[in-house]
């Protein structure tokens, strides 16, 4: 393939302006972070490069037990409980009249902010929130208590928040994933007597495993490197208990302004990300070169 | 019409383009809600034009000022006062105004333990924007309905709470919502039994896991284990909702203890300076030692890059000034950082009256006495400590590792 001649040269004429505009919007700040997290930059003095200080730092100091495990328990809950709710809707629309309404119904909570979601879940778990004023009013006052206070509640309080705003994006996968699926396949299941779970888990399921894969995937990207909802809930409070990777990286360059030290973490959570995110286009793009 | 049109442009040119005039000051800070009281201050100045820039959220703001101080940094800018300063200091970054104190004191109209907030080596390199007390808030209608007084010693206040508690009212409000908050009650707890202690505690001289730290977290225990404190969970808050300042003011919590800045905000809740509510300092435990009280100073610094030093060096001198100081009481109802200017009316006024009579001690509040690494993990360690305070032998010894990985690198 000749990259220099005449009708690829228009071609890159077009393309140009994307590539510089992720070139420095996205590529130089990376380049910068990773430089960034061998020195000790702190925003005010010349920084000296200080090796991988940062990074033994990072794995060796017992208070990023705490993030480390959140970050693992937020990848686990607000993977699973999304995806799985999700596929539940997708599913159950199939048989409901004008579901179109409720899949708007669904996926609505998808087009707020995080943080804007945040602050709302903050009223609605409050002490005198609507979540206790439900409780209350149903007869079950012993459950009543300030959601986001004490850990571990306040952690498996704010997946939930995310579960309702991510469940929508989830649905819409799986909603494509059963308009694709061959009726035939699915019509000769029913005649040999497939029903209920048996169908759900022994037919369509595989049918539709790449897009439970795109889905988890996606989940596991996001949610591994979740920061809004927390900041703005909890700020990893009290006591760092709900903190995650992602509010110490924030802590640790715009708090403490050991911006050497956050660019370490954001770097971390920048490989997993791009390993998860590897896993995810090559799962993408298998399922279109099959397609072609 | 061409030549029309070329002076048209270059006029419009000059008209817009950025430059810096002789006179011209710029100032930053983080308190939107205050910009039009600094502009009507800074106004009062005849001899010099201002560019006051607010900046709606902290985080960024300090990021913002941090890149700037080498580069192209405002003429002014608000900051934290005591270690949080300190790095600017020894960067260089910022310039010594010793001089203009030294105007102020040799004249009588400023007093030179304000000062002190902003010391280094000797050098003072700020001048105060904010000074607060850290007094008790208490809810008079709460106190006239038991019929308590204010209490004059520690025996007194505790037996106020109990009988707040046997009302079935929370005594005391303490909250950890927001992390920073935490150290509000442990500062209190230690200058009240040793104050010599929590001044060598700041600077690295004592330890977390000295006795006195043990029976300030024994009291405070005492206190949560009787009912006197909530549970921690309800911020400051404002005037709605399960805030503690809402809960103040209905009366279901009878005190809390926050800075003479929050006054206005009390008033907001429905309940009468002076009336409905008032101020006493925690008296000591130990009787025998000299009345004090907590006190934050927010600083204004001039930085050293800054194109227009002269005129900001003059803005401060200007900021010193009876008339600036008196201007800025008027509008924030803070104590004046000059002599000469009167005090705020109301509870405030009272206070300081109280403090500057009474000859009391003022203490340097532990979010700028003792170094920021120190603090901001601490806070996360004494929320624990609030959370569960069977953990205070816990919390001791790992606010101690916290101190020795800063002392022992510094």
């Amino acid at each position: 393939m000749n990259f220099l001649n005449k009708d690829n040269n228009q071609a890159y004429l077009y393309i140009a302006p994307a590539v510089i505009l992720v070139g420095l919007i996205c590529i130089y700040p990376i380049l910068r972070t990773l430089v960034m997290s061998f020195t000790d930059n702190d925003g005010l003095n010349p920084a000296n490069f200080i090796g991988f200080d940062n990074y033994i730092r990072l794995f060796s100091d017992p208070n990023y037990v705490t993030p480390i495990v959140n970050t693992v328990i937020w990848t686990v809950f607000a993977t699973v409980l999304p995806v799985a709710i999700g596929f539940i809707f997708a599913y159950s629309m199939q048989f409901l009249p004008r579901s179109n309404y409720f899949q708007v119904l669904v996926y609505l909570p998808a087009t707020v902010s995080a943080a804007a979601a945040g602050v709302l879940f903050g009223f609605i778990l409050d002490k005198s929130g609507l979540i206790n004023q439900i409780l209350s009013f149903i007869g079950y006052e012993h459950l009543v208590r300030d959601w986001l206070f004490r850990p571990p509640e306040n952690t498996y309080s704010m997946i939930g928040a995310y579960t309702w705003q991510a469940t929508g994006i989830n649905m819409m996968i799986f909603i494509v994933g059963l308009q694709g699926m061959p009726k035939e396949q699915l019509e000769a299941a029913k005649i040999d007597g497939a029903k209920g779970f048996t169908l759900i888990f022994k037919i369509v399921i595989p049918m539709i495993m790449p897009y439970f894969v795109i889905a988890s995937l996606l989940a596991l990207i996001n949610s591994f490197r979740v920061f809004d909802q927390v900041w703005v809930m909890t700020q990893g409070g009290p006591g760092r208990y709900s903190e995650t990777l992602a509010v110490t990286m924030y802590r640790e360059g715009f708090v403490l302004f050991d911006l050497g030290y956050a660019a370490s973490v954001a770097v971390l959570i920048s490989l997993v990300g791009l390993i998860f995110s590897y896993f995810y286009l090559r799962s993408v793009l298998t399922k279109e070169d099959v397609g072609n | 019409m061409k030549k029309f049109i070329s002076v048209f442009l270059g006029a419009a040119l000059l008209l817009v383009a950025n430059v810096s005039k002789a006179g011209d000051v710029t100032l930053f800070h983080d308190k939107a809600g205050w910009q039009d009281w600094w502009v009507e201050t800074f106004d009062m100045d005849g001899s010099n034009s201002y560019e006051i820039t607010p900046f709606s959220d902290t985080s960024s703001y300090q990021a913002a000022v941090r890149q700037s101080l080498r580069a192209d940094p405002p003429g002014l800018f608000t900051w934290w006062a005591g270690y949080r300063m300190k790095e600017m200091v020894d960067s260089g970054l910022v310039e010594d105004l010793s001089p203009i104190w030294k105007k102020y004191i040799d004249k009588g109209e400023v007093s030179a333990d304000l000062a002190k907030a902003f010391q280094f080596d000797g050098k003072t390199y700020a001048v105060p924007s904010l000074i607060a007390f850290w007094p008790m808030y208490y809810n008079k209608n709460v106190y006239k309905e038991l019929g308590l007084n204010e209490p004059k010693t520690w025996e007194e206040m505790e037996s106020n709470f109990a009988k707040i508690k046997a009302s079935g009212r929370t005594p005391v409000g303490q909250t950890i919502e927001g992390r920073w908050p935490a150290f509000i009650w442990f500062e209190e707890f230690l200058i009240r039994s040793d104050p010599d202690f929590y001044e060598d505690l700041m600077e690295g001289r004592a330890k977390y896991t000295d006795p006195q730290v043990e029976e300030a977290f024994l009291t405070w225990k005492s206190w949560m284990d009787k009912g006197w404190m909530d549970d921690g969970s309800a911020a400051f808050g404002f005037t709605t909702g399960d805030s503690m300042n809402n809960s103040f003011s209905k009366g279901d919590v009878a005190h809390m203890l926050v800075g003479t800045w929050f006054a206005s905000t009390v008033t907001g809740g429905g309940i009468a300076e002076g009336e409905e509510w008032g101020y006493f300092v925690v008296p000591n435990k130990d009787a025998s030692l000299k009345p004090s009280v907590i006190f934050e100073a927010g600083p204004i610094m001039v930085a050293s890059n800054a194109k227009n030093k002269d005129s900001a060096l003059e803005a401060i001198d200007f900021w010193m000034s009876k008339e600036a100081s008196a201007k800025w009481t008027e509008l924030m109802f803070f104590p004046p950082h000059n002599l000469g200017a009167d005090l705020p009316s109301g509870e405030v006024g009272e206070l300081v009256r109280e403090i500057n009579d009474g000859g009391y001690r003022q203490i340097n509040r532990y979010w700028e006495a003792t170094p920021t690494e120190i603090c901001e993990a601490a806070v996360d360690e004494i929320s624990k400590f609030v959370l569960d305070p069977s953990s205070y032998k816990d919390v001791m010894a790992n606010l101690q590792t916290i101190a020795d990985n800063y002392w022992d690198n510094n």
